[in-house]
């Protein structure tokens, strides 16, 4: 994929470009949002990340005017402001995701697919499946090898996200925002428990194990 | 009180809007009171004056028609044409006019003792009573000039009215005076108190504020409005000299638990400089610099967000929800961390209990506890959660059937890095409680904690929505 990235600390910008480069990935660096609004409309890109503190400009309006201007391309924000409503109103101005620096670098990449994912899959799927597991998000019914799986609610909304990512790496955070709603970071690991209980009804009685986990990062399912 | 001095008094507002106040009242009393007084004495004067004209005129009439000789004739059948003074006090007695008659300036008829100046006039006549004793009438005056070089005089001491209404007036103005004199001094001794009640008030706080943590106003046993200041005042001092001293433990604290991470981190990345040619090893160090790097983000982001919640900025953002569907969520969410531990955490949530109130937050006031629990106790020491109505809202308790927390640092646990583990070798950074404390603060929730038989049991009260 190519990626804008709009960054004016030099070594934050670099650090995300030698990492996109390790996946085999391309980045062009803008360190002004009248560079990045320049940039944006006229090249192809696949996802655009956008600092929120940018000299002159507020990375929030910066968004704001690509998407006014019909900008559709995905678009994280990252940013030093953790508050709750700081979040809400980036969401709010059009980006698609917003994360909290410091930052992991697998967490922003984990999340960058999981946008360039949804973007084909806009149309929200009735049905899901990953080699014999099967998943019916009409009746919530879960199926392995022809035989039902009976999930609990938390257990069934893990898998969901999972099996919509299927592929990819789902990090704990995007677990605790998505299926809990938090915004904090509890200290126990709440979500390694939870995808344990899973694992133990999805993946145990069978030979092949789907759910594997990234060391660092988070959960994949393929 | 006597360091008060003058020009303060005057100066201060409390004198001056006693004084606005009071002088008014003293000035139109003393209009109405005086001059209805003075009024009074005007007319009983002029009946005086009426009595005196009368009688002259009368004497005139009888001069005129009979001549002096026939009058002095008629007046001088008792002592003679000149009256003996001790006659003067009966008339006086009888409210009689006393007469003159003067031919060429020479006293001819009547008393001899009264003095005649021209015209109206006063003068004191001093008779002797029968018993011997002398009193002296203040009399008012009149001669008359009568031509062919007679005049006559006629005088009468002030009416009973008139005495009474003089003496009247003379006590009404001495009232007024000791009124205005009672005010007055009322004024500056309640404006000299004020003044010093209010000079130990902020003689305290300029102590407070030269460092003195200790100083403190004295709060008389009398609780009037200044006691009630003053125990305001003393309230917010040792608040303050609380807070500074949380600061100082704050600073401690904090630089305590950045310093051991901190150090741990210098310590790997050393050793990644040591062992730079073994990947493996490098790759162990890198794990655990990242491990420390986040032991210190999540302190600071610990503080980020109680600053956030402490600014009350979220309030604006509360809304009514569930408490019962949360608390339900959240506390299901851990079971299956205490069960995988072998404990067990018992939930008993009354449903449809509502607040109003920020999900996020409250989330994370259960999740902190109940961390806590885990954190602090062993298995197979358990837990448990209850929702339950009350009558101020919704109870909250979260108890675990552990060592519990000594009651002398029931207050101290919600303090910022304050640790029960002094050693602080226990994971956590002190932060827990605190977050818990503010989250319900932010919610206007009662917290407090008690010890069971045995563990620990905190109580949330949360206001209903």
């Amino acid at each position: 994929m190519h990626v804008l990235i709009v960054e004016d600390d030099a070594e934050t910008g670099a650090f995300l470009v030698r990492g996109l480069a390790e996946e085999g990935d391309s980045a062009e660096l803008a360190t002004h949002a009248d560079e990045a609004l320049l940039l944006a409309p006229q090249q192809r890109f696949d996802a655009i990340v956008c600092d929120r503190l940018l000299p002159g400009m507020d990375g929030m309006d910066a968004v704001r005017i690509l998407r006014k201007a019909h900008v559709q391309t995905p678009i994280i924000m990252l940013t030093a402001l953790s508050g709750i409503d700081d979040r809400v109103a980036g969401l709010q101005a059009g980006a698609d995701d917003y994360m909290v620096k410091p930052f992991a670098f697998s967490e922003l990449y984990a999340r960058l697919q999981a946008l360039l994912r949804r973007q084909p899959m806009t149309a929200e799927e009735t049905s899901l499946q990953v080699a014999d597991l099967t998943m019916d998000r009409v009746t919530q019914k879960v199926c392995r090898a022809g035989q039902v799986l009976e999930l609990a609610r938390r257990e069934y909304q893990i898998l969901e996200l999972l099996m919509q990512h299927a592929g990819q790496v789902v990090t704990r955070t995007m677990l605790l925002e998505r299926v809990w709603g938090y915004g904090f970071d509890p200290r126990t690991s709440i979500v390694q428990t939870h995808v344990s209980r899973l694992r133990s009804k999805v993946d145990k009685p069978f030979e092949r194990e789907l759910i594997r986990t990234v060391r660092g990062s988070g959960y994949v399912i393929d | 009180m006597s360091s008060t001095s003058l020009a303060q008094v005057l100066r201060s507002r409390t004198f001056r809007r006693g004084a606005i106040y009071a002088l008014p009242v003293l000035l139109s009393l003393a209009v109405v009171v005086l001059g209805l007084g003075v009024n009074q004495l005007r007319e009983a004067q002029l009946d005086q004056r009426e009595q005196i004209e009368e009688r002259l005129s009368e004497l005139a009439e009888q001069l005129r028609e009979d001549g002096l000789t026939q009058v002095i004739d008629d007046y001088s059948e008792e002592f003679g044409p000149l009256w003996p003074l001790a006659e003067a006090g009966y008339l006086i007695e009888e409210e009689e006019v006393l007469l003159l008659v003067l031919q060429a300036g020479t006293p001819v008829l009547g008393f001899a003792e009264l003095k005649v100046p021209a015209g109206w006039h006063h003068q004191p006549l001093a008779v002797a009573g029968e018993l011997g004793a002398v009193e002296t009438y203040e009399l008012l005056a009149r001669r008359v000039d009568l031509g062919e070089s007679l005049a006559i005089v006629g005088a009468l001491p002030p009416t009973l009215a008139q005495l009474r209404a003089r003496e009247a007036l003379r006590n009404l103005a001495l009232l007024l005076g000791v009124f205005a004199l009672a005010t007055l001094s009322a004024v500056w001794v309640t404006t000299r108190y004020a003044l010093a009640r209010v000079s130990a008030l902020s003689g305290a706080i300029v102590e407070m504020a030269s460092g003195d943590l200790q100083a403190r106003v004295s709060v008389s046993p009398a609780s009037d409005e200044y006691d009630a200041v003053a125990a305001q005042i003393n309230r917010m001092l040792a608040q303050i000299q609380r807070l500074m001293r949380n600061l100082e433990e704050v600073s401690v604290g904090a630089a305590h638990d950045l310093k051991t991470p901190l150090t741990r981190l210098d310590q790997r990345l050393q050793s990644i400089a040591q062992e730079v040619s073994d990947p493996a090893r490098v790759g162990a160090h890198v794990d655990a610099a990242r491990q420390h790097v986040q032991t210190l983000l999540t302190t600071f982001n610990a503080l980020l967000r109680l600053g956030e919640i402490e600014s009350g900025r979220l309030r604006a953002t509360f809304d009514r929800l569930s408490l019962s569907e949360l608390v339900q969520d959240v506390a299901e969410t851990f079971e299956p961390v205490f069960s995988e531990q072998g404990r067990a955490l018992e939930i008993s949530v009354v449903p449809n209990l509502e607040v109003v109130g920020d999900r996020d937050l409250i989330a994370q006031l259960l999740s902190n506890l109940l961390e806590n629990m885990l954190e602090h106790t062993a298995a197979p020491c358990g837990g448990w959660v209850r929702l339950q109505p009350h009558s101020d809202g919704a109870l909250l308790q979260v108890g675990d059937h552990g060592p519990g927390i000594p009651p002398e640092e029931h207050n101290r646990v919600f303090e910022r890095f304050y640790r029960v583990d002094k050693s602080r070798s226990k994971p956590g950074n002190g932060l827990g409680l605190s977050l818990v404390a503010s989250i319900a603060s932010v919610h206007q929730a009662s917290y407090v904690l008690h010890r069971a038989q045995p563990g620990c049991v905190i109580d949330l009260t949360f206001p209903a929505a």
